[in-house]
């Protein structure tokens, strides 16, 4: 398990990136980070790669303190957002760079998924294209086979169907071995098929977290009509976070759906349709719940 | 558990590989650099020089190889991205810095080894005089400095933000001591006086109202300033051991310090100067040193407007100095007030500092001088020859004089000027009188490891053996015989980092002479099968019945009667003055061997039977009457 305790970090006086920040990531999780621009997602992700020291906290990994460890480091690789290859390096050299530094590196699977992926392993990565590029990125990346993989708006580029490819990528090695994955980026829809936990950042601290499917569980969306007038009272009785009634047809998004699904069929309704939520749409409605603005936080 | 390992070798041969066309080009271009100046040398028979001139090249490289090396070693923490890549490895940054740095040093290292092998080489298969010590000097010399400003260039990256403001900081470092030292130096040079007041009969010049009196100015040098490493630039340092201790100190502490700045580093201060404004101020108002130094100069000179001039471009360095470190204008009251305040500052240390001297000593006072005389030491300490030596100085006017380095003890201060002194003989006639002797005489032969005979535009190298040795020992006290005087053996020996040189005139012995000869006159022979001679040359020493015209149509007529009787007389021996000099030039070579032709009557009898031989050729006859008719035919020197 990954530990963040109590994260601070600021560049410049009165300016925090972090404040404060804890959270904890489970192991064999794919967990994604959100935030708005300057939200300090990188920054954290740096901070636990050791590439930045945090001004206080830590970052533990099974209660040992990643910083500078270099035997925890074999077990950890990230892909940052703007790539760095050796000038005039190949896939092939970049890849055996890597093969010297982790143990486990599995060089015939970089050399196989280029196959698959038709890119030449001997033509240099400079004349490759941006998603290309990113494409040999995830690839050192995963021929690491290490157990904590952190991705930093690496998906951003990639064509669905190369994403697609990854991502099954991913689950493949998740099923062989222990990993656990944190990846970030602004954009909630490209987290919502790879991830099953998510965190929003804001404001230097991490917002809300929690498991998607649990998320997506306890929340529902109701379209329901009723014979008669009705109102948002009718539905009192119930958690309702939205209500919005067009006509004879309102629609709920109730924050307890087993208790939703138990209490409405009972009203007689005429019409009654559990819809499938995304996950903006669940964001919105429980930060709007907190307190805050989506539109202010993303 | 952190790793305790200080050295990832794969690491580092991954760095080596992706910057290998760096390292490929520096191992080839020092070596390249020395072998052509080592055949320039050979070319020019410079076969003597000492480890500086030879690593010249080494030192002006220190400025490129060593700086070049840190920043592809270390220059990845400019840049984001490379900073992401490099501290995302599985290695702590410990191993990072010390893998870098170690494995730079031992690039270097094997730069220099590379280089001393060649030296050694050259030294061993040609002319070339490179005794192991001097070797060893080289090596240790140019393996300090390399350190040295590898470790400064690396602590500077490791603290600065950006290629520019690292290599400003490089400079800084590196050059601010001597920069300083120069000033001092160069400032105060012929500035600081000593007065020595003397007796009127002795310092005719009345300087003051007392009529007891009278004083001589004279200029002295600095206390030597020890403190130096051997980058001084712009010249290479002397071989101190001091120097090259305090500099591998040096090292050590820039090298710690670099490893702390590197540990501790914000990896986040990239792409700009320093994180800190305070420091970024600091250095900035630091590298105004110099210009502070020339405004302040022109100002004590009463050169008002070059003052003025060089103010305003010092304002203008200091103004584009934000634009190149940060790319960026500061605001402009921040930039005059930081610049007021550091000139101000500077005028008033060098007004403080830069002051000369006057001191007033008494000639009755002086404890001795020591003046440094044909590599002797003469060291005077007679109170009424101090007096005479001091009086001498004075009067100069229109006579000859030589200015000799003295050291002047008064009072346990010791002064180091300059004394006039009337002509070469005056020493001479000195060392005579107190029966002092030559540095021929004081030295031991054992120690000399290489000889040259200078002989006509050639230098000869002679071996140096137990023969030789023994009769440059035997011999050192004689008195030299102008018969046997055509030559001078120039001796070496390396000792206390430096050569020391011996000029042994042969003269002082026929049996030296004659071997000198003997080895001449082979070494003439050696080469004769590349001499063209139709343009041999000869000198006579002395007046003979030979018109060197004539003789030398002879030779080119006929080499191989010249060069059989020169095959028969190589050994003969010196029998008198009378002896003729003959010059070919080696083609292959470009260098000309000349011949010493000891016995002319016997060269006589060769010339009479040319004589005979051509004595129907009309070109001689022309010859003959051409010589008689300008009485030429005999050179006197």
């Amino acid at each position: 398990m990954i530990e963040l305790k109590n994260l601070s970090k600021s560049f410049t006086k009165g300016h925090d990136v972090l404040a404060g920040l804890t959270c904890q990531i489970p192991d064999n999780a794919i967990y994604g980070l959100v935030g708005a621009n300057g939200a300090g997602k990188s920054t954290l992700l740096r901070i636990i790669n050791s590439i930045y020291r945090a001004d206080k906290g830590q970052v533990l990994i099974d209660g040992v303190d990643v910083f500078d460890n270099e035997e925890l480091k074999k077990e950890m690789v990230f892909v940052p957002d703007d790539l760095f290859f050796f000038s005039s390096y190949s896939l092939y050299q970049m890849a055996k760079f890597y093969q010297a530094l982790y143990p486990k590196f599995a060089i015939s699977f970089v050399l196989k998924e280029a196959k698959t992926l038709h890119l030449d392993i001997n033509q240099n990565i400079a004349s490759f294209s941006k998603g290309m590029k990113r494409q040999c990125a995830l690839l050192c990346a995963l021929a690491t086979k290490a157990k904590y993989l952190f991705f930093d708006e690496t998906f951003d580029g990639l064509d669905p169907v190369i994403r697609k490819h990854f991502k099954n990528l991913l689950v493949k090695q998740m099923m062989k071995q222990d990993t656990t994955i944190i990846m970030t980026s602004h954009n909630l829809r490209e987290l919502e098929d790879i991830c099953d936990n998510l965190g929003l950042l804001y404001k230097g601290k991490i917002l809300f977290e929690g498991e998607i499917a649990s998320l997506k569980t306890d929340m529902v969306k109701v379209q329901i009509s009723l014979k008669g007038d009705f109102d948002e009272k009718t539905f009192a009785d119930l958690d309702v976070l939205a209500y919005k009634k067009i006509g004879q047809v309102a629609t709920l998004i109730l924050k307890d759906g087993p208790l939703a699904k138990k209490k409405l069929p009972k009203l007689k309704p005429i019409i009654l349709d559990f819809l499938p939520l995304t996950l903006e749409e669940m964001f919105v409605y429980q930060m709007e719940a907190l307190g805050y603005e989506f539109n202010e936080v993303l | 558990m952190n790793s305790m390992k200080f050295f990832n070798f794969k690491f580092f041969k991954e760095n080596c590989k992706q910057a290998k066309g760096l390292i490929i080009f520096f191992l080839g271009l020092l070596p390249l650099i020395t072998i052509i100046v080592l055949i320039q040398q050979l070319m020019s028979q410079n076969y003597v020089q000492d480890f500086q001139n030879y690593g010249l090249a080494t030192y002006f490289l220190s400025f490129l190889i060593p700086v070049a090396l840190a920043l592809a070693l270390f220059g990845f923490v400019f840049k984001k991205k490379s900073v992401d890549f490099y501290l995302a490895q599985p290695l702590n940054r410990k191993t990072i810095f010390l893998t870098n740095y170690l494995g730079g040093l031992a690039l270097l290292l094997l730069i220099i080894i590379m280089n001393t092998i060649i030296l050694a080489v050259f030294g061993a298969a040609t002319e070339l005089v490179l005794p192991f010590k001097m070797l060893l000097d080289y090596f240790v010399y140019f393996t300090v400095t390399y350190f040295f400003i590898f470790s400064i260039v690396t602590l500077a990256i490791s603290l600065a933000g950006n290629f520019i403001t690292s290599l400003i900081l490089s400079i800084l470092i590196i050059a601010l001591v001597p920069f300083l030292k120069a000033v001092n130096w160069t400032y105060k040079e012929n500035g600081n006086q000593i007065r020595v007041y003397c007796n009127a009969e002795i310092c005719p010049i009345k300087n003051n109202q007392d009529k007891e009196y009278h004083y001589l100015y004279m200029q002295y040098d600095l206390a030597n300033y020890n403190f130096t490493t051997p980058v001084a630039l712009p010249f290479i340092a002397d071989f101190r051991v001091g120097d090259v201790v305090r500099t591998m100190i040096l090292t050590v502490i820039y090298g710690l310090l670099a490893f702390m700045a590197f540990t501790r580093r914000p990896m986040e201060n990239n792409e700009c100067s320093f994180k800190n404004n305070f420091v970024y101020h600091l250095v900035k108002c630091l590298t105004l040193l110099p210009f502070g130094f020339l405004c302040f100069s022109y100002l004590t000179m009463g050169n008002y407007s070059g003052w003025l001039i060089f103010l305003v471009i010092s304002l203008i360095y200091f103004l584009a100095y934000d634009l190149i470190a940060q790319k960026r204008i500061k605001p402009l009251p921040l930039v005059l007030f930081t610049f007021i305040i550091s000139m101000s500052l500077y005028h008033g240390v060098y007004a403080l500092w830069l002051q000369t001297q006057t001191k007033d000593i008494y000639m009755k006072d002086i404890t001795s001088i020591k003046i440094n005389y044909n590599d002797l030491d003469l060291v005077i300490t007679d109170p009424d020859e101090i007096q005479t030596f001091l009086g001498e100085g004075l009067n100069i006017d229109g006579r000859d004089y030589y200015s000799y380095k003295a050291k002047i003890e008064y009072h346990k201060q010791t002064y180091t000027t300059h004394l006039n002194l009337p002509g070469e003989s005056f020493l001479t006639d000195y060392q005579k009188k107190h029966n002092l002797k030559s540095n021929v005489e004081t030295t031991n032969y054992a120690k000399i490891t290489d000889a040259f005979v200078s002989f006509w535009g050639n230098d000869l190298k002679i071996k140096v053996d137990k023969k030789l040795i023994n009769l440059l020992e035997k011999n050192k006290t004689n008195a030299i015989q102008e018969k046997y005087n055509f030559a001078t053996l120039e001796l070496y020996y390396y000792e206390n980092h430096e050569f020391k040189h011996i000029s042994y005139n042969v003269g002082r012995s026929e049996e030296l002479a004659n071997f000198v000869a003997h080895y001449i006159n082979q070494e003439f022979l050696k080469h004769q099968k590349n001499f063209n001679f139709q343009f041999i040359n000869l000198y006579n020493e002395e007046a003979t019945d030979i018109y060197e015209q004539v003789l030398e149509y002879f030779i080119s007529k006929n080499p191989a009667d010249f060069l059989k009787y020169l095959k028969v007389h190589q050994n003969a021996p010196i029998t008198n003055h009378k002896y003729i000099i003959a010059i070919a030039e080696d083609g292959s070579l470009k260098r000309t061997f000349a011949y010493l032709v000891s016995d002319s009557t016997t060269l006589e009898n060769l010339y009479n039977e040319y004589l005979e031989k051509y004595a129907n050729d009309p070109h001689v006859q022309e010859l003959i009457t051409e010589c008689q008719e300008n009485e030429m035919g005999i050179h006197e020197y």
